[in-house]
């Protein structure tokens, strides 16, 4: 057995506060944005480490040493790794940022340690590189390197989804909307076309689209299968750069850009609904698909839970959780006399939001790494918007459903 | 290393079918039914599981190999072991019951005993939730008879000028029960039991872990200012009979909030908006904010409830955010409208908890959990704060 062991050691200048990195480093949420997919930690001494990539990879562990605003240590169990290893990190402050230091210490040497070392090195130095990224921009490098396929996926097929597009798969993602100037844009895709491949990789999660184009960059070209109705189609589509999110500087401007969104929703929301009876807008298509009304129950839902999200990023608290019960929507649904009413609650929450973003204290503004997430979330490019658009269809059809019977 | 290292070998036949306790063993809902006190991960979506124990122990588990309600392998990598460890599972339906057995291998010598611990009484709790739908983690541990309010932090002490900065700020005590017996109450602030300083959940594991029903501890407190010792029982918790089914559960919530709500009536009759909006002192909640956090509490108690029948329960307890607080007084301003709002939330409750799905129920293991966490909690938790109303109107009746 070979006992020796090695400390690998990286730096990265970061152009942030001390304060911001050591939040960066001990905030569950924020270390999401930069290392990993899932944390699950407790940053005090003893406190649980553990840390997982989506690739499914994880390290747990435990930390050994927490000081505020100077760094941490941790113990470091890494999937397949011969024995436990040591991390420790510490910021300086230096020439008007920080300055990260992390090393990384009890890796064994020789055969057993060799591809472990290996991939220590790449890992943190692309983790250093992005946690750069993320403070100095706001942005995620993980997912805004990942080139962009230019659609907008409404939910996965199921059996009942594949039958009311009229396709003879039941997997993929039906699209709702194409990005302007994109390559999907380019090769004619169009709404209600089905998803079935991308590059070789099926369409089953929200995780395969990532998987689908790892290998790739932007300007690369890959293979769709598409189905459009009964009819197979396979479509080159080019990959493009994704756009960088214009997130307005300050709070009342993105507040503003909010309620302009909202507004423009709620027209469009108001609409389906005009013309339609109550015992329409509560009739279920079939004894397990959502009613109109009970998919607004969902939107109501969605509008509470995005509007904790400001209150967690705030707190720098974990967000909280989300379900899509049947009889959780049913019975807030009931709950509401009229779908006017319900309606009326969606658009007090709206306004809500809206009150809460314009008033975002100074504080969560400057720290990129919760404020430029949290606009996001409600930001027609990649948010919440895009969510409750994917649901029109599916009132629409609900309610027309309800009429022919 | 290895020479020394152990394969541990348990087994237990339990009442129950396989797909149960393949759930049990899958899910992060199912493993806290019967042996984490938190997890996060899913076995069969992400193949990973991560799981917590208030003790401190955590264990990160990557399985290999599933096979539906037959066998399960996953490797360990527990916070305190020397290193990755290897767990076969499997599951023998015959009949009405399920032979499981867990193969732990790989274990170094100075863990077995804790590793040995840890699923011996794993599995017998196992069995005692899926045969009895009784959770030994709860039903069998000897307890001081405290409600917690808050873990003192250095922070906390020095906002509420507190006199010590760690401790357990109790809410209230429970009648009954050993701390209750003992004279000890709501505001008190324990600062040390039996030796051991507390300054976190774990630290109350250190003194509960090796104990036993009727042992007596002795506790270090602060009243007021004044610091007291008293002598504590440790006792079983009196716990209510769980109804069968979801529309009995439906129904027994009913009665609590209708007698939360007479209560909070009663307390709350002619009150004025100047009174209601009263703040005793600074960081306490005024009255309309107590409103605004039962509101609160009541919607993430059912968002919390959603995600279990999910599988994948989670703990975002978000009733105490100031901005929260605040936004529902925007949208319902005055008390008529904030009773009126959490009554509606409380019936929203009891409609969802009527339509539970039949699976969750005859599942036993989550539908306990849940039944037993409404039934303690949602009564004790208005009681503790009608008495902050009360305390408030008081107060206000003190300067006016």
């Amino acid at each position: 057995m070979n006992d020796k062991t090695q400390t690998l050691t990286f730096t990265q200048q970061v152009d942030a506060p001390v304060e911001q990195l050591y939040f960066a480093l001990t905030n569950q949420p924020a270390l999401q944005t930069w290392l990993c997919n899932v944390a699950e930690i407790d940053a005090s001494e003893n406190g649980r480490f553990y840390v997982w990539w989506n690739e499914g990879y994880y390290a747990s562990g435990k930390f050994t040493k927490v000081e505020e605003n100077k760094g941490v240590s941790f113990t470091w169990h890494g999937l397949g790794e011969p024995t436990p290893t040591k991390v420790e990190i510490t910021l300086k402050k230096k020439d008007g940022g920080t300055l990260v230091t992390l090393k990384h210490s009890e890796v064994g040497t020789g055969k057993a340690w060799e591809d472990t070392t290996k991939e220590f090195k790449e890992a943190w130095t692309k983790a250093l590189t992005n946690l750069q990224f993320v403070m100095e921009k706001g942005i995620d490098k993980r997912i805004y390197d990942q080139p962009l396929l230019g659609i907008y996926p409404g939910g996965f097929l199921n059996e009942k989804e594949a039958k009311r597009l009229g396709v003879p798969v039941e997997k993929g993602t039906w699209i709702t909307g194409i990005v302007e100037g994109s390559g999907a844009e380019a090769a004619g895709l169009q709404a209600d076309d089905v998803v079935h491949e991308v590059a070789g990789t099926v369409i089953e999660t929200g995780f395969s689209f990532a998987q689908a184009v790892r290998a790739y960059k932007a300007g690369d070209e890959v293979e769709m299968i598409v189905y459009r109705g009964s009819e197979k189609k396979s479509i080159p589509v080019k990959l493009s750069r994704r756009p960088f999110p214009e997130v307005p500087p300050t709070a009342k401007e993105l507040a503003k850009e909010v309620e302009k969104s909202y507004n423009q929703l709620d027209k469009e929301l108001e609409a389906i609904f005009e013309g339609a009876s109550e015992e329409e807008a509560s009739k279920r298509p079939a004894p397990e698909e959502w009613s109109a009304k009970e998919t607004l129950a969902h939107l109501l839902y969605t509008e509470r839970w995005a509007f904790l999200a400001i209150s967690t990023a705030v707190g720098g608290q974990r967000g909280p959780g989300f379900f899509n019960h049947l009889e959780q929507l049913k019975a807030l649904a009931d709950s509401y006399p009229k779908v006017a009413d319900l309606i009326a609650d969606i658009k007090l929450n709206e306004k809500l939001t809206v009150a809460t973003l314009a008033t975002l204290p100074d504080e969560i503004v400057a720290r990129k790494v919760s404020y430029i997430g949290l606009a996001n979330t409600f930001l027609p490019l990649l948010g919440l918007p895009q969510h409750t658009r994917s649901h029109f269809p599916q009132m629409q059809a609900a309610i027309e459903a309800a009429r022919e019977k | 290393m290895d020479k020394d290292s152990k394969t541990l070998k348990f087994n237990r036949t339990i009442q129950a079918h396989a797909d149960y306790l393949y759930y049990a063993f899958t899910k992060k809902t199912g493993w806290n039914d019967w042996f984490s006190e938190g997890a996060e991960g899913d076995a069969l979506k992400h193949k990973q599981i991560f799981l917590m124990w208030k003790s401190g122990y955590s264990a990160g588990l990557q399985f290999t190999h599933l096979k539906e309600n037959e066998q399960l392998t996953f490797t360990w990598h527990g916070s305190e072991d020397t290193h990755p460890t290897e767990v076969n599972v499997y599951f023998q339906e015959q009949g009405e019951e399920t032979e499981v057995v867990v193969d732990h291998r790989r274990v170094s010598a100075d863990r077995v005993e804790y590793i040995t611990k840890l699923w011996e009484e794993g599995l017998r709790n196992l069995q005692s939730v899926f045969e009895e739908g009784r959770d030994r983690r709860i039903y069998d541990r000897p307890m001081f008879g405290v409600m917690i309010k808050d873990m003192v932090t250095p922070e906390m002490a020095k906002e509420k000028n507190l006199p010590a900065d760690h401790g357990m700020l109790l809410g209230e005590t429970l009648k009954g029960m050993g701390a209750y017996a003992s004279g000890l109450t709501g505001g008190d602030l324990i600062v040390e039991v039996s030796g051991v300083k507390i300054e976190n959940y774990a630290s109350i594991e250190k003194v509960i872990g090796p104990a036993k029903p009727g042992d007596i501890v002795e506790m270090l407190y602060y009243r007021g200012d004044e610091k007291r010792v008293a002598q504590v029982e440790l006792t079983l918790r009196s716990l209510p009979e769980i109804p069968p089914t979801a529309q009995g559960f439906s129904e027994k919530l009913s009665e609590i909030y209708q007698s939360a709500n007479a209560k909070i009536d009663e307390v709350t009759e002619g009150i004025t908006e100047t009174q209601a909006e009263y703040r005793r002192k600074p960081g306490e909640w005024n009255s309309k904010e107590v409103f605004a956090h039962l509101i609160a509490n009541e919607r993430d108690m059912y968002s919390w409830a959603g995600t279990l029948v999910q599988g994948n329960e989670s703990y975002g307890w978000l009733d105490h955010l100031p901005a929260r607080l605040k936004s529902i007084q925007l949208v319902f301003p005055q008390i008529p409208d904030l009773r009126h709002e959490l009554q509606s939330v409380q019936r929203e409750g009891v409609g969802f908890i009527a339509e539970l799905p039949g699976e969750f129920v005859s599942r036993k293991s989550s539908y306990v959990r849940l039944a037993n966490s409404f039934f303690f909690a949602i009564p004790m938790h208005y009681k503790d704060h009608i008495g902050q109303i009360q305390d408030n109107l008081a107060a206000f009746q003190g300067v006016s």
